[in-house]
């Protein structure tokens, strides 16, 4: 899978390229050899592609109005069905495209737990935020604001500081609080949003 | 009608609220832009939810405001500390950040300020020039030829898509999946709901670009700690010698009309066109060693191109209701909470908006100088910004902000799926652009392709129409051919070697 994020640094030949808009034409999924640490990712992708195709299609299928005849308008389901059976396709693509290539390639990288480890921190993010959206009912929006930036704010300037600065790190989350609370006095106050 | 069209810019001139919206859109967007991590479009989407109380030339006027500053801000730190604030300064940081390290930091700033006015005004002009004439041509567009023009959309979407085409064209086709689940507008059938109520409503474009855009890039920047960033701070002097300065007029033109030509090609958006400003300006130079060195024509190129794609991707958005890049994505989606579609008509029925947004860029443009000017010499302080502080006060405006769309916490958990799913797909190489395109066009594309049908109730409606003909082989071709390229590429290194 071409991936951005290891592509290789900009120099003036690559600008050349993309200048000449060859950079985003070739389809191959596994090529360019910054990216290889990832390859096994496109089976994975394209598996979960495949798992949302039958998932939808599934809600396709037990809503039957939707095939009903609608005359001349082609119906809701028109777009819905064309489009799962694009995703599907994708899907498939990707998948028999990243077995092809483990099966005739013997360099190509198998699949590896590191790049995991480095979502740990934004798979806690994700599920923080999730909390927060559930304590907001319960709350409040400033409680929980508070709480959330202070907390990210110290585990954030934890992880750029280390423990060796525990007064910095006492201020940027303090500093990140207020933040929160700026803004939700300016949504609060200025822009009428009922955050209550 | 043209005394109305009159009042409104009359009254955006002289109406000091406006005036005092524009210029801090203007600043903030600056120091969004400026900041690393945070490109044009997450600030966009960012500050979005402020405009909601805002009447629409308010709203329209700070949107493009921050819109034009964060496109100049990204220059900021990419030649203060060689890492592009914004996508489209990647190429300004090749000979940026190296005639900063040389002395010459202020007189970068200056050079890219002064490109990006000259870009912005010319981006203007042809916007000004080529918006009425695009739409009084689209006025006689009827539901084929748009349906045509939103395939094609998804078409160069998928080409300028970073990667490959293959990857563009599946988010767009998740996008449009996207923009299905909900009632059907025409039947108000469910589609994708699973019985759940709230799905009802859909999948809300802000709330996915504010978690596509805002909250996945916070995901991303908070993978690893980083040390804090030491940029030049000492400028020295600002303005660059008059001789050298006077000599790249013809530079910062031929940038900018790169530049505008870019930006008004559906989704093309500026990261190809400051590249191809740049390539431009390289082969047509005496002596194309010294770029990459620290150079100005190497920032004035691509900064007058960048700046010059602000005006271009104005034009599809307000001619035919089809984003320019993913900044007017998310415009469309603010038009939608004012109730404005954008689209020809905005010609006929809504002139005093086109006014708006014509006054509104031109104001931006001449802000961003002048903030610019101001305060070039402070703006290295920004930079020095600690993440702590600044990621989780992004976060915080990303569960406001979404949730001030409808006041609905249904939105805020929106957002964040779509800050989950466009993380990942930032971890994997699957360009997120695409999705919130994808949002956009699904509903004029569908829409268009069913009533096309129930007023011709004939398939063949769409190739037998010369323009919707032309505009679907364009799509198709460019859909096909860089694929048959890269196989005739193939096939001769085969050929090759077997020699």
């Amino acid at each position: 899978m071409p991936d951005l994020s290891k592509r290789a640094p900009i120099t003036e030949a690559n600008i050349v390229t993309e200048g000449s808009l060859e950079a985003s034409s070739v389809p191959n999924l596994a090529a360019d050899p910054q990216n290889q640490s990832n390859g096994c990712h496109a089976i994975l992708i394209g598996f979960a592609l495949l798992l949302l195709t039958a998932a939808l299609a599934y809600g396709v299928v037990q809503n039957p109005v939707l095939s009903e005849d609608f005359g001349s308008d082609p119906g809701p389901a028109l777009q819905p069905v064309l489009l799962l059976w694009l995703l599907g396709a994708g899907g498939a693509i990707l998948v028999a495209d990243g077995l092809f290539r483990l099966w005739r390639e013997p360099d190509w990288p198998r699949f590896s737990f590191a790049g995991f480890r480095e979502m740990a921190v934004p798979v806690a993010m994700i599920l923080s935020l999730l909390v927060a959206a559930w304590l907001i009912k319960r709350t409040g929006f400033i409680v929980v604001l508070s709480v959330f930036s202070i907390g990210w704010g110290a585990t954030l300037a934890l992880q750029d500081l280390g423990r060796k600065q525990p007064r910095q790190v006492i201020l940027l989350a303090l500093g990140a609080g207020l933040i929160a609370a700026g803004i939700y006095l300016v949504f609060k106050k200025l822009i009428g949003v009922p955050l209550d | 009608m043209l005394t109305e069209v009159f009042n409104t810019v009359l009254h955006t001139l002289t109406d000091p609220v406006g005036l005092g919206l524009c210029l801090g859109g203007v600043l903030v967007g600056i120091i969004l832009g400026a900041l690393p991590g945070i490109s044009s479009t997450m600030a966009l989407a960012v500050l979005l939810p402020f405009s909601f109380g805002m009447n629409l030339p308010h709203a329209m006027l700070f949107l493009i405001a921050v819109f034009s500053g964060s496109v100049y801000g990204g220059s900021i730190s990419a030649i203060l500390i060689n890492i592009p604030g914004t996508p489209g300064a990647i190429v300004t940081q090749m000979d940026g950040y190296p005639m900063a390290r040389n002395g010459r930091a202020g007189e970068a700033l200056t050079y890219a300020l002064f490109a990006s006015t000259l870009g912005g005004i010319l981006g203007w002009i042809l916007l000004v020039i080529l918006a009425p004439l695009i739409a009084s041509v689209a006025l006689a567009f009827q539901s084929p030829e748009y349906a045509a023009i939103a395939l094609f959309g998804l078409a160069m979407l998928a080409y300028s898509s970073p990667g490959s085409t293959f990857l563009g064209l599946l988010a767009g086709v998740i996008g449009l999946l996207v923009a299905t689940v909900g009632l059907d507008p025409t039947t108000d059938i469910e589609r994708f709901t699973f019985g759940l109520g709230s799905l009802q409503l859909g999948l809300g474009i802000i709330p996915a670009a504010v978690g596509i855009f805002g909250i996945a890039e916070v995901l991303k920047g908070i993978e690893h700690g980083g040390p804090r960033l030491r940029p030049i701070e000492k400028l020295s002097r600002m303005l660059p010698p008059w001789q050298e300065a006077s000599r790249l007029w013809v530079t910062g033109l031929r940038g900018s009309i790169v530049g505008a030509f870019v930006g008004a090609i559906p989704a093309a958006g500026s990261a190809i066109a400051v590249a191809v400003a740049y390539a431009q300006e390289k082969r047509r130079a005496k002596n194309p060693e010294k770029f990459g060195t620290g150079i100005p024509a190497g920032i004035v190129a691509p900064e007058s191109a960048n700046n010059a794609c602000v005006g271009g991707a104005l034009i599809p958005l307000i001619t035919l209701g089809i984003p320019g890049d993913s900044m007017t994505a998310v415009l469309v989606g603010a038009l939608l909470i004012h109730g404005l579609r954008p689209g020809p008509a905005m010609f006929e029925q809504h002139l005093d908006f086109v006014a708006i947004v014509y006054v509104a860029l031109l104001f931006a443009v001449v802000a961003t100088l002048a903030i610019g000017l101001l305060g070039n010499r402070y703006f290295a302080r920004i930079l020095r910004t600690p993440r702590a502080m600044l990621l989780t006060a992004v976060t915080v405006l990303c569960i406001v902000g979404s949730y001030a769309v409808r006041n609905s916490l249904y939105d805020v958990v929106v957002m964040i799926g779509f800050g989950g799913v466009g993380y990942v797909m930032n971890r994997v190489g699957i360009p997120t652009a695409p999705v919130i395109f994808g949002m956009v066009l699904g509903p004029i594309l569908e829409e268009n392709v069913r009533r096309s049908m129930i007023i011709y109730d004939d398939w063949s409606v769409f190739v037998t129409r010369p323009i919707s003909a032309a505009v679907l082989a364009i799509s198709l071709a460019t859909l096909v051919l860089p694929g048959l390229r890269a196989l005739a590429g193939q096939l001769a290194r085969r050929k090759t070697r077997g020699v």
